[in-house]
């Protein structure tokens, strides 16, 4: 498929999936009621207040938090030259967890400043699964190996998790739909204050493109294309993380967009250049958004955790690409 | 030998260039100098450090001691995109993400000419367009490299490498995954590219290509030069039998010089 | 040329013995002997290490109070052994069939299999605990066959543990989505349990870990003995007469036995498969005769002694075992592997 077409239908399928959003739900909402609630508010209609206090805020938490792991996920597989890295797999997730965790019963933080925490636990989390990827492979380099030490690190960083709060297990009573990424009713207050950092983060990977797309020829070729390798490297991580950590913050850790949206983008309209990214960026509020109709309806009324409901779709996933990707280096 | 040569302008010199890993020298007080207009071979067994003398002369590794110099001014004091301008580089891994198309790849090369607003300029295009006809990729232009063989694929790194339009290219072993067709079309087209002025630089494994093609070999040995100057004049039985330590008798074909083990030849 | 002495027997008997594991294996022992006496003797109540030989020698009356106490706490030791033991071989044994040495059963979804079949026992259909143990086999089987069938024509030693690895990620997350449907403090409950907690360990479960291990440890000890082959991958392995296919579905299903009571009774310990196959391999080299026992003692020694630790030394805070080893275990891992990999 060309890039063109392409975004044109990941368009489509965006906002057919909010319309679909917005009007199912525990109750389905007529496309016209929806339509009234959006531009025609009535607060004192209680139908009108579910689909803008409920749904919309939801809504926009999901796209949000898709578009930012999905890039962050583009990004990292991207510089890493490896298909099965996402901030999930490597234990960006779990590592910002942890931290916040730690954040949360030493130092009592709370809301904004838990950020800072998660973003060093993000960055803590990188650092320990390329330590242990790097003892792992003995110096092959061996994508694989990289995997294997984030899984390690995920281990590491939730035993910590759990530790913690298995000292004062009801401190943390209201944390648990964050603990395994939920999208809340009031996940919209982080983002109000968050959103820039997605923002910002999504501009400049558009900036930097180019140079990302250079490093995946690899780290001499891109040199002598004239890219610096190790700065654009730093750049991108620099950007990834936060990225990935922002999504963290507002839902938990939902895992595997960061790595399925790249893969869908790939096999669509290949991963180069800007319209790549941003297939890629809507593909995954797309993936997110349609991962919390499932929650919601699927075993209406009762609510699944986003979080879960992602973790058992891009486990399967997972072992979709993993299976698929052996069996091409195997033939 | 084409007589221009001679009189070229040398753009390219290392001084005095010393490298190692840890304790062990793997480049020794090499001393070159290379002009535009001239295609040379880089030849040596395994491990005798020519890889590692062209990645020093692409800045990719600095030398502990000695000074590259790129038109008399430093290696090291070029950003890396002016450098690319100046001198592309065909590496030895021949890595490509799977879903990347063709044209994007071989687009690459042009990556230094750009700026943060201009991309995709006639020129660019113009480059692009004549790269790929020149390594026969045009029908390839819309697959993706995941499709493509090992041939093919280096054909195309080739075309990226072109598109660069820099003044010096560095090959490393650019033959590599190619068929004996491609292998030679490969090697005329590194001849027609220095034939047009351009400085091309290139290991090779094969001292048959070598002699057929370039206009000058630097014969390398445990991390020295021990020979340098016209085929003839460096493929020799004698230099053969120190390098690679087997006695061969040089058998020549028109500019080609072919080595074989004596003990086949009777 | 290995140092070793023969036992000769008449001429029935001829054993050549290297030296060097079987001095090891006496060292480990003898440390082992040590921690486990340290292990009866401290506590949130330390008693004096007379009691305790008092109490173990079976001729000799103990005082109420200690036995009391140990009743308590044998239990605890003893899984915590033989959790070690069985953990530890089923590691070697996963190590040795992916030709890889970063295999655990907790990596390659054999630990989740088990944890899933006893979660949705217990928390869908009320299973007792002395059928969980079941469970977590059948769990375990199932997960090791399909992880063997999507990796069977994989060539490379590390798709195994990939496939497994995604294997185990899908089956954590359906733990997960039945973890959280009972309110922080159950989720807390599992999600210590999730990790490894020898907290609530009973004499049943002590019985019960004994049995098994009773059958299964001499077991992997007589296989030890055939698996050399499978060091040097299938087709060279089928080369010199094995036959590696059945041996290695063989040896995996038996990987999975090994943890089935582990993960019913503690939880599955992350990473002690791994580590324990490591530090044995650095004590005593490649040979399966020889790296298996020694292995089934670092293992128990590691998770006696994290175990012991946990319990004694943040008082009045308790750290779960499993906890400790993925944490501790896994950084000193990985600081000995870098400290190792400069020096050379």
């Amino acid at each position: 498929m060309k890039a063109g077409p392409g975004l044109v239908l990941v368009t489509m399928a965006f906002f057919l999936l909010c319309g679909l959003h917005l009007t199912a739900g525990a109750r389905f909402s007529a496309p016209a009621l929806v339509f009234d609630a959006l531009f025609d508010h009535d607060p004192r209609n209680y139908q009108h207040v579910v689909v803008i206090k409920q749904r919309l805020t939801r809504l926009v938490v999901a796209g949000y938090v898709g578009a930012v792991l999905a890039v962050s996920g583009l990004l990292l597989q991207k510089i890493l030259r490896n298909d099965l890295v996402s901030p999930s797999t490597l234990g960006i997730n779990s590592g910002a967890v942890a931290f916040v965790i730690f954040g949360i019963y030493l130092f009592g933080l709370n809301g904004a400043a838990l950020f800072w925490p998660a973003l060093i636990g993000g960055f803590a989390a990188v650092a320990v699964a390329f330590l242990a990827a790097g003892l792992v492979s003995r110096g092959r380099r061996d994508p694989l190996s990289l995997i294997l030490g984030g899984a390690m690190t995920a281990t590491l960083f939730s035993s910590a998790t759990t530790f913690v709060i298995s000292l004062d297990p009801d401190r943390f009573g209201n944390l648990m739909g964050w603990l395994v990424g939920d999208i809340g009713n009031f996940d919209y207050l982080p983002l109000a204050w968050l959103w820039p950092v997605g923002v910002t983060g999504i501009g400049f990977a558009l900036v930097l493109c180019r140079q990302i797309d250079l490093l995946t020829l690899g780290t001499e070729q891109a040199a002598t294309l004239g890219a610096d390798p190790r700065l654009v490297r730093a750049g991108t991580l620099a950007l990834a993380i936060p990225l990935a950590i922002s999504a963290v913050c507002v839902v938990g850790p939902i895992g595997f967009v960061g790595l399925v949206a790249p893969h869908i983008t790939r096999l669509l309209i290949g991963e180069t250049g800007r319209p790549a990214l941003g297939f890629c960026t809507l593909c995954g509020a797309v993936i997110v958004i349609a991962a919390d109709i499932a929650a919601r309806t699927l075993l209406a009324p009762q609510l699944l955790q986003v979080g879960t409901v992602m973790a058992l779709c891009g486990g399967i996933a997972f072992l979709v690409i993993v299976v698929a990707t052996l069996r091409r280096r195997a033939a | 030998m084409k007589a221009g040569v001679e009189n070229a302008q040398t753009v390219l010199t290392l001084e005095d260039v010393t490298f190692g890993y840890g304790g062990n020298a793997v480049l020794d007080t090499i001393s070159l100098a290379f002009r535009s207009g001239e295609f040379v071979a880089i030849v040596g067994p395994n491990g005798c450090g020519k890889s590692t003398l062209l990645k020093i002369m692409a800045g990719l590794l600095s030398p502990g001691h000695g000074a590259i110099k790129l038109d008399d001014r430093p290696v090291s004091s070029f950003s890396r995109k002016n450098l690319a301008r100046h001198m592309a580089m065909l590496a030895q891994s021949n890595e490509a993400p799977a879903g990347m198309v063709v044209c994007d790849l071989v687009g690459m090369g042009r990556f230094a000419h750009e700026g943060w607003l201009s991309r995709g300029t006639a020129r660019d295009i113009a480059h692009i367009d004549a790269a790929m006809q020149t390594m026969a990729v045009t029908d390839l232009a819309d697959r993706r490299v995941g499709e493509l063989s090992g041939g093919q694929l280096q054909r195309c790194r080739m075309a990226m490498a072109l598109a660069q339009d820099a003044n010096i290219l560095l090959l490393d072993e650019p033959t590599n995954h190619l068929d004996l067709k491609h292998q030679y079309a490969l090697l005329e087209t590194a001849r027609m590219q220095a034939a047009t002025g351009r400085a091309v630089i290139a290991v090779l494994h094969d001292l048959t290509h070598a002699s057929l093609f370039a206009d000058r070999i630097i014969l390398m040995d445990g991390g020295k030069v021990l020979a340098d100057g016209a085929p003839a004049d460096v493929l020799t039985p004698e230099n053969i039998a120190a390098v690679y330590g087997i006695v061969t008798v040089a058998k020549t074909f028109g500019r080609a010089i072919v080595h074989l083990p004596e003990s086949a030849v009777e | 040329m290995r140092r070793q002495f023969t036992l000769r027997l008449g001429s029935a008997i001829h054993l050549p013995i290297d030296l060097r594991p079987a001095l090891v294996l006496a060292a480990l022992s003898i440390l082992l002997c040590i921690s486990t006496l340290h292990a009866l003797q401290l506590g949130s109540t330390a008693l004096s290490m007379d009691d305790v030989i008092r109490w173990l020698m079976p001729w000799q009356d103990a005082d109420a109070e200690t036995s009391a106490i140990m009743l308590l706490r044998w239990p605890r030791v003893t899984v915590a052994i033989l959790a070690g033991a069985m953990i530890a071989t089923s590691g070697y044994l996963l190590q040795v069939v992916s030709r890889n040495g970063l295999a655990d059963p907790g990596l390659l979804g054999i630990s989740q299999g088990g944890m899933a079949a006893v979660v949705i026992g217990a928390a869908v259909f009320g299973l007792p605990p002395a059928w969980l143990a079941w469970a977590s086999l059948a769990g375990g089987f199932a997960t090791a066959l399909i992880v063997m069938t999507l990796a069977w024509r994989l060539s490379s030693s590390t798709g195994l543990i990939l496939v497994g690895l995604a294997v185990g990620i899908v089956l954590g997350a359906a733990i997960e989505i039945i973890m959280v449907r009972g309110g922080i403090l159950q989720f807390a409950r599992w999600l210590a349990w999730s990790h490894g907690s020898l907290t609530s360990v009973s004499a049943g479960n002590a019985g019960m870990v004994a049995l098994w291990a009773a059958v299964l440890l001499p077991l992997s000890l007589i296989a030890s003995g055939q698996m050399m082959p499978l060091l040097l991958g299938h087709e060279q392995a089928a080369g010199i007469g094995a036959s590696p296919r059945r041996l290695s579905l063989l040896l995996t299903l038996m990987a999975a036995a090994l943890v089935a009571p582990i993960v019913a009774a503690v939880g599955p310990i992350s990473f002690l498969g791994l580590i324990a196959g490591h530090i044995a391999r650095a004590l005593v080299g490649e040979r399966p005769v020889a790296v298996m026992p020694v292995a089934m003692l670092c293992g128990a020694l590691i998770l006696q002694i994290a175990d012991t630790v946990g319990r004694t030394l943040f008082l009045p805070v308790i750290v779960p075992a499993g906890i400790l080893v993925s944490i501790a275990g896994v950084l000193a891992f990985l600081i000995a592997a870098r400290l190792s990999r400069s020096s050379r």
